[in-house]
């Protein structure tokens, strides 16, 4: 009897081992998609910025407004499932008429792929309003495939109080860069934010640091015409190995950028944390933090390191893109038309509060405003920013890297040839 | 003995029918046919199921793993290349041992704690209360399970490493996330105390189950508690305690939630395990092909341990 009971337990068991080896052919079923395309009336538009809904909402009810088609939603709460969803069907007629992507490679690859419209007209009807270099990052083989969703210069936001506290200027050279770091370090604030949470944002001081040295060769490096391990790149990997053991960053496996306990907006609204180097997107999301931009932070543009090398900004956009093989690809051609046009972009400004692409669209924000003007009078180059200039798989594996770096600055020689060893079997399919 | 099954049945239903049955069921030979296939009928939905949503995307993966994919063009097929590419990976090669530590760490953590626990709730009068209060856990996602520990071991702002200090323990804080193996250690004690109650219950209905007759008949030999409990308790809780590490065994393979949540695997994919590495490759590094065959050599490894596990217990009950 006892046996019996045993052996009746051990295949109950045994069944529920067997069963739970089942979950990893679930990989399969996670490679669809989401919704479905709706009628006409209503554009499909899918996205992974889920917290952007209400500004989507109000810019497809002003699109409807002005006689163009409305936007319904399709929202993808994770960005890789939401990469692996447009990927794969790209392809047949269940994409959606428009959706949100990434300009360099990552739109290189669903251009190549014959996933996006081509929208030159609009651009061609609207040359007069947007930068040459904004449509450029959105164009291949002479066509150009999506619409600037949001333009993002990146920017160092500081801390006025603190900067006034201290008297500190923003700095307009590297001199005066040294000055605040030191500065502050000495009084207990800790002079820059930097975070590997979410693993992302581990590039940005490697382009910061490489473009304020030597642009040229960070243009070069991201096309694969330079190598990480060039005395250039090792040079910036080292200025940045300085300055995180001088103590000028903050603990990056510590802090967050986004929101919670241990979120940097913390410090920084608090003043523990009196620098942030990244895009202009990042401002609402202070000013949601309780801080008045212009009155309470500021932005600078990074300075330069080195003396007689051309000025230069990181920008990042990313394009709202029609699909080629969209059920209502005119719709929303004529749709993307009306986003473009100057009481489009009037709407999507006043709702999201972001830096205006438009050169007739004022942008909010007073920092926004003196960041342009500030690159128009400094004849600023834009350059791209890491995470969509270089290929994917490059970046994938260098943003690793990099955070290795970060919490471990040493020697950069074995980091750097990790990222050269990918990038050379990338670029070796490439060319 | 199907063949012995048949007529006898048939001459059982015959006596039992009523006149003029017979001729009815002859005129009806859809009707025998409709009987032979019922059972199969039965079994259709499942079968089709089990066809759709395990046979038919494990077949795919499988294919899948020979190729080179990334979700835009065509799948290149590459042969075994991927697979051969796997043992001089060094992430492959970390996650492999990360996913070690998980299964020893989940199954040797989880069994004996549940196990103590359990023995010490049996005779508490508090046990009830007990019981509720250490099955929380399992009601909270594990990305929820997640966010709390990663609370808890934050460098910076983490409780542990608070308490640590405000104790005057300072030197004892370390960087409990981000210094790897220690990461992965980290995690496993928060898996352990989200799986930690279902455990307890299942050895507590155990113990429940054990009769009292040999207890006794030991205590009345003079056997301490200790004894008592390996020589006697411990011998009949093992039909429990093969599902309970059976179950503990295939969940610590197939962990991700809380590692997503706690690091997303890093830093630099140094607390992958083989669940994430897949994930990673195949949804962000977007190499389908390499992220299956991850994939496939997770599935035939959890397989074969789950096969080989069972096999030895049932090759131990037959020899005893």
């Amino acid at each position: 009897m006892e046996t019996l009971t045993r052996r009746t337990a051990l295949k109950l068991g045994g069944a529920a081992i067997i069963a739970g080896t089942l979950p990893p052919w679930l990989l399969e079923a996670c490679t669809s998609g989401g919704g479905t395309p709706s009628g006409a009336s209503a554009l499909q538009l899918s996205n992974d910025k889920v917290t952007w809904k209400a500004w989507f909402e109000q810019e497809g009810a002003a699109s409807k407004s002005a006689g163009s088609s409305s936007w319904k939603l399709n929202e993808y709460a994770d960005t890789s499932t939401y990469q692996a969803a447009i990927r794969t069907s790209g392809g047949s007629s269940k994409v959606p008429d428009l959706y949100t992507w990434w300009s360099g490679w990552l739109m290189k690859e669903i251009v190549d792929a014959g996933y996006a419209a081509d929208v030159s007209s609009l651009w061609d009807k609207e040359s007069s309003a947007y930068d040459k270099g904004l449509r450029d990052l959105f164009t291949f083989n002479g066509k150009t495939y999506g619409a600037p969703l949001y333009f993002g210069p990146w920017i160092t936001l500081y801390n006025k109080q603190v900067f006034d506290k201290y008297q500190l200027q923003p700095p307009k050279n590297w001199n005066d860069m040294q000055h605040v770091l030191q500065t502050l370090k000495s009084k207990g604030v800790t002079p820059l934010g930097a975070t590997i949470d979410g693993r992302w944002p581990a590039f940005i001081y490697f382009e910061t640091f490489l473009v304020a040295t030597n642009p040229d060769l960070y243009t070069k490096l991201m096309a694969g015409k330079a190598k990480y391990t060039d005395p250039g790149v090792v040079e910036a990997m080292n200025l940045w190995g300085q300055l995180i053991n001088a103590g000028y960053f903050t603990d990056p496996s510590s802090v967050t950028f986004g929101t919670g306990s241990s979120t940097f907006l913390t410090e920084f609204s608090q003043g523990r944390a009196a620098m942030l180097q990244i895009g202009s997107w990042y401002e609402p999301t202070i000013t949601e933090a309780g801080m008045k931009p212009g009155v309470d932070f500021g932005g600078f543009i990074f300075p330069n390191a080195k003396s007689g090398i051309q000025n230069s900004i990181i920008i990042e956009s990313g394009p709202l893109v029609v699909a080629a093989n969209g059920p209502h690809k005119s719709d929303a051609i004529n749709s993307l038309g009306w986003f473009m046009s100057k009481a489009g972009q009037e709407a999507w400004i006043k709702a999201t509060a972001f830096t205006s692409a438009r050169s007739d669209v004022a942008s909010p924000s007073p920092i926004d405003q003196q960041l342009l003007a500030d690159m128009k009078a400094g004849g600023y180059q834009q350059i791209n920013r890491y995470w969509e200039a270089t290929p994917h798989d490059i970046v994938e594996t260098a943003i690793d890297e990099f955070a290795k770096f970060m919490l471990h600055p040493g020697d950069p020689m074995p980091i750097l040839q990790n990222i050269q060893k990918k990038a050379d079997s990338v670029w070796a399919t490439i060319k | 003995m199907a063949s012995d099954a048949k007529p006898r049945k048939a001459k059982a239903g015959k006596a039992a029918a009523p006149e003029g049955t017979e001729v009815a069921e002859a005129s009806r030979p859809f009707g025998r046919l409709a009987a032979a296939a019922a059972p199969y009928l039965y079994v259709t939905p499942m079968v089709l199921l089990v066809g759709v949503f395990l046979l038919y995307p494990a077949a795919d993966t499988m294919w899948l793993s020979l190729t080179k994919w990334n979700g835009i063009y065509p799948p290149t097929f590459i042969g075994f290349d991927n697979y051969l590419n796997l043992w001089t990976d060094p992430v492959f090669i970390t996650a492999s041992l990360n996913t070690v530590y998980w299964v020893a760490g989940v199954m040797l953590l989880q069994t004996a704690l549940g196990l103590a626990l359990a023995v010490l709730l049996n005779t508490s009068p508090l046990a009830e209360l007990y019981k509720r209060i250490l099955y929380l856990p399992a009601a909270i996602s594990g990305a929820a399970i997640g966010v709390i520990w990663y609370a808890i071991f934050n460098n910076q702002f983490g409780i542990l490493n608070a308490s640590l200090r405000f104790v005057g323990l300072g030197a004892l804080t370390q960087a409990w996330l981000t210094t790897p193996p220690l990461n992965t250690f980290s995690m496993i004690v928060a898996a352990v105390w989200q799986g930690l109650g279902p455990t307890i219950i299942l050895f507590l209905v155990g113990l429940q189950t054990i009769p009292r007759d040999p207890i006794e008949a030991a205590q009345t030999d003079g056997a301490n508690a200790w004894q008592v409990f390996r020589y006697v308790t411990l011998p009949l809780l093992r039909p429990i305690t093969v599902v309970v590490v059976g179950i503990n065994l295939i969940n610590s393979f197939k962990v991700f939630d809380i590692i997503w949540t706690m690091t997303q695997g890093g830093p630099y994919r140094s607390s992958e395990t083989l669940a994430v590495t897949m994930f990673r490759d195949s949804f962000v590094s977007f190499e389908f092909g390499y992220g299956a065959s991850v994939a496939m050599v997770l599935t035939v490894v959890t397989f074969a341990v789950a096969v080989f596990y069972i096999r030895a217990i049932f090759q131990r009950l037959e020899v005893q």
